[in-house]
């Protein structure tokens, strides 16, 4: 079953169901360079608290954590 | 344990059965093998957190894509190392930028860069073998059965190369939460003392992962196998200077996915 990927604010965090995603807790997630995003994913129906959120497939999140507001350059 | 005693296992063990630790039956240098990690390369690692003196690590990895001088770096194992600069400590792939250049591996200690450098050679995606040894002197890099370290550098301080210890040991990503590496991963051990260089080379055994045990690592999980391929926990076949298990679970944390791809 292929994965989706949902970008939300990191104010948005409290409202995850970690039952619906497949990240482990709010501690194990991965921040945007300045804290403000996070990301998560799911498979199979999109869970009720990402509706509205845009979806993207495992490359086109790959882009887009590739980019400096995800990976701080050195 | 000697090289030969390498060879004699695998006299021994081909074609037997698995006993329930995953080991070949009558023990000796076949494993059983059917599992390893598929991490994605967004978020998804294995924790383990405990702490060694780094001296020799060996593990088998199969990137998503092709690894060049110019590749994004991404941590294979991640550590914290010495120095200020500790939390950025790991073994990683592609371009981390800094003493050396060129690099396609490079394990960064918080002090000093050891790599194996090219501006002209790649990785490609099939599986690899991975070891670091220390030789006493230096950190040495072995890829595929073969030494490459070529390159280093001292990033900060005025230390002398040395055996680090590191703590909070982590799989697939580097410590501060970054550069999550996207493949396979499979068969990772760690040893706090050095194993000798020709047991080291031994490792690679022609592409093909051999049974650890009788060279005791201090941790060493086999990504999947002795777990059966599933839930979260990647349990610790390593012993203890006493002998005992080690017990440092790997917890696969943000959901990777166990893979019926396995080096062979």
């Amino acid at each position: 079953m292929s994965r989706k990927y949902c970008i939300i604010d990191s104010s948005d965090v409290e409202n995850v169901n970690f039952d619906q995603v497949l990240e482990t807790s709010a501690d194990t997630l991965r921040f945007s360079t300045d804290g403000s995003l996070t990301t998560v994913k799911y498979e199979g129906a999109k869970p009720r608290f990402l509706y509205g959120k845009d979806t993207y497939t495992h490359s086109q999140i790959l882009e887009i954590l590739a980019g400096s507001d995800w990976t701080p350059s050195e | 344990m000697s090289g030969s005693a390498i060879s004699l296992g695998l006299q021994l063990g081909g074609g037997k059965s698995a006993t329930s630790s995953g080991r070949a039956a009558g023990g000796g240098g076949a494993l059983v093998n059917q599992f390893s990690v598929d991490f994605d390369g967004t978020n998804d690692f294995m924790a383990i957190g405990s702490s060694y003196d780094l001296g020799c690590l060996s593990l088998w990895f199969k990137p998503d894509s092709t690894i060049t001088d110019s590749s994004a770096p991404k941590a294979i194992v991640g550590f914290t190392g010495v120095s200020n600069f500790a939390v950025f400590a790991g073994i990683q792939t592609g371009s981390v930028a800094g003493a050396v250049n060129n690099e396609l591996i490079t394990l960064y200690t918080g002090d000093w860069v050891y790599a194996y450098t090219s501006s002209s050679a790649t990785i490609d995606t099939n599986w690899h073998h991975l070891a670091i040894r220390w030789g006493g002197s230096d950190y040495e890099i072995y890829l595929d059965g073969v030494q490459v370290k070529n390159a280093d550098g001292q990033v900060v301080g005025n230390q002398s190369k040395a055996k680090i210890p590191i703590s909070n040991f982590n799989v697939a990503k580097r410590n501060d939460n970054n550069r999550f590496f996207a493949g396979l991963i499979d068969e990772v051990a760690i040893w706090s003392n050095p194993l000798s260089a020709s047991d080291t080379i031994a490792l690679y055994n022609s592409g093909v992962p051999s049974d650890l045990t009788d060279l005791s690592p201090n941790g060493w999980w086999r990504m999947g196998d002795n777990d059966g391929g599933s839930g979260t926990t990647i349990t610790d076949q390593g012993v203890d200077p006493s002998g005992n298990p080690s017990g440092n679970n790997g917890n696969l944390t943000n959901g990777p996915t166990f893979s019926s791809s396995v080096p062979s």
